[in-house]
């Protein structure tokens, strides 16, 4: 008898542990949180998301775990940033998931960069001189919240399209999260709106987007390439350039080593400003919408003690 | 369980060839005093990538598997040339300069490319965890090929690996064979670094050779005990870094670290004979 206890408590337990928790409808693995978090919006209680990179980490470079390979094969849908800010990364994990159903081509690989207007394209033929080149624009394009409008819609065709039944349910999220969204954005529009025109510099290409919606103008980056120490000739020329104009930020992503900027800050009395650039980067950016007012907060203090 | 399976498997069963083909360089390595060569190696390797990346075209694998192997061919030249110094100067400072210079010309090269340090990175963040089947094939073969020469020639290779620290005679004879191996290693290191990474495979290189020699004089017991540690030690360590999802290659790493002071508590500090 007491056997019989003990054997069907394994039992449970085994069952506990061997399956997963299928409630939710579609499982959804994103590499960038903010897609992950754009997703949440959208999918609500039908859909489990996760996020590869976390949003303190450089998403150009990832530590392989074994985690990723279970995540990716058991996704029902794969959304990445696009525009080749994964590709160290995301096609030998691809391949290593064995997972079909998120293979490119299928219905369950969607690449979030489709309709985005991408800045930087290199114009002509790219020659292999100009530096890091991304092909296809740069890829940070997730800063500018009204490409969240172009994320969110996409983001929710790709869900009806996969799950019709809820399809109705995605659409009353859609349009929510796009109200919400339109507020928050003239919110922040007003926030940036006395520092029009203002020059700043940053570390890496990632607030081309950011700066173009709210009207700031990025005089020139710290780095020339991703990965190697900007040149002497370079942060003496940048220095000098930034005293001349008067240009008292420096913008950074919060992983980067702020090495760099430090020096260049140093001989300049500008401020370097190390900022989160995805969701989670630091604990006040929760969600894509706090994301922004973080970011937005801390600009405008800085902006507003310089002037 | 089976989620393990499904996604270690090639990895372990790279692990093991791993484990075998490296022990035994390893030996061979440790006896020469000439530690960090596959460090060295490695470097003129991922300096021939580079090289390939910036004055190529688009280039297939192939283009960059003979650029790395030209640069590991001009690495072994100058070794086996460079010996004849080596009763003034230890071969070891050798290595490290050709280490540090390859290491810069590399980012001075990467300077001018258009992916800038991407390939450097990814020499030392390759994963283990990336090894598929096909890539376990190409291995196979490319152990194959390096072992028949070894195998053939083993007592040549022993005799000079031990009698490296004294000889200067017979110079043509050994600069012959120390190009030999060299250029043997050198092949291993460029299939296998880019993809385990460069901490990993020193560790597989030296950790199961040091645990050899701690325990026998004899090489193909230090080669079996050495061996068998390391294939179980890289076993144990893909299984914990599946159960704690950490990062696969250092996982391994601190697994063979784990090993070696193991391996010292317990040997005597002399052996008989």
């Amino acid at each position: 008898m007491k056997k019989n206890v003990f054997v069907s408590i394994l039992s449970v337990w085994i069952f506990l542990f061997t399956t997963v928790p299928s409630w939710a409808t579609l499982n959804v693995v994103t590499t960038t949180p903010d897609l992950a978090s754009i997703a949440k919006e959208i999918g609500g209680t039908f859909i489990q998301t996760d996020s590869l990179v976390k949003g303190y980490q450089d998403a150009h470079f990832m530590q392989p775990k074994p985690s990723y390979l279970v995540k990716m094969n058991r996704a029902d849908l794969l959304i990445y940033q696009g525009l080749e800010l994964e590709i160290g990364w995301l096609p030998v994990l691809l391949n290593g998931a064995r997972n079909p159903d998120i293979r490119p081509g299928q219905p369950g690989h969607l690449n979030a960069s489709d309709r985005i207007a991408a800045l930087e394209i290199p114009k002509g033929e790219v020659d292999r001189s100009m530096g890091d080149v991304h092909p296809y624009g740069n890829p940070h394009y997730n800063l500018d919240p009204e490409n969240g409008f172009i994320l969110a819609r996409v983001i929710g065709d790709k869900l009806s399209e996969l799950d019709p039944e809820n399809a109705s349910q995605y659409k009353l999220n859609l349009d929510s999260f796009n109200k919400k969204l339109q507020e928050k954005l003239a919110q922040w529009k007003n926030q940036m709106s006395p520092f029009q025109g203002k020059e700043i510099v940053t570390y890496h290409k990632h607030w081309s987007y950011f700066s173009k919606r709210f009207g700031l103008s990025v005089i020139d980056t710290i780095e020339l390439k991703p990965g190697v120490s900007p040149s002497v000739k370079h942060l003496s020329a940048l220095t000098e350039t930034m005293i001349r104009q008067k240009i008292k930020l420096i913008l950074q992503a919060n992983y980067i080593d702020s090495k760099f900027s430090n020096i260049v800050a140093e001989k300049t009395g500008a401020t370097v400003l190390p900022l989160p650039v995805f969701v989670g980067g630091t604990p006040d950016a929760k969600d894509y919408f706090s994301l922004f007012d973080t970011i937005i907060e801390k600009i405008s203090h800085v902006l507003q003690s310089n002037s | 369980m089976s989620d393990f399976i499904t996604f270690m498997a090639a990895p372990a069963v790279a692990c093991l060839i791993f484990s075998g083909v490296f022990t035994y360089f390893g030996c061979h390595v440790l006896k020469r005093e000439i530690i960090f060569v596959d460090i060295a190696l490695a470097q003129l390797a991922a300096l021939g990538v580079t090289l390939a990346e910036t004055i190529g075209h688009p280039h297939g694998d192939a283009e960059t598997w003979i650029f790395s192997l030209l640069a590991v061919l001009a690495g072994s030249v100058f070794f086996s040339y460079t010996r004849r110094w080596t009763h003034r100067i230890p071969q070891e400072a050798i290595i490290g300069i050709v280490y540090v210079v390859g290491a810069s010309v590399a980012l001075l090269v990467a300077s001018q490319s258009a992916h800038g340090a991407e390939h450097l990175r990814s020499i030392m963040n390759g994963s283990i965890l990336w090894v598929t089947w096909p890539w376990v094939g190409t291995l196979v073969l490319v152990v194959m090929g390096v072992a028949i020469p070894h195998w053939i020639y083993r007592k040549q290779f022993w005799k000079l690996s031990n009698q490296y620290r004294k000889s200067d005679k017979e110079q043509t004879v050994n600069f012959l064979w120390d190009f030999l191996f060299y250029l043997t290693l050198g092949i291993i290191i460029v299939n296998s670094i880019e993809t385990a990474g460069i901490f990993l495979i020193f560790a597989f290189l030296i950790v199961p050779a040091v645990v050899g020699t701690l325990f026998s004089n004899q090489l193909l017991l230090q080669w079996m005990i050495g061996g068998s540690v390391s294939a179980m030690i890289s076993l144990l360590g893909l299984v914990l870094s599946f159960k704690l999802d950490l990062p696969t290659g250092a996982t391994l790493v601190c697994c063979f670290g784990v090993v070696f002071v193991l391996a010292l508590l317990f040997s005597k500090k002399q052996l008989p004979g």
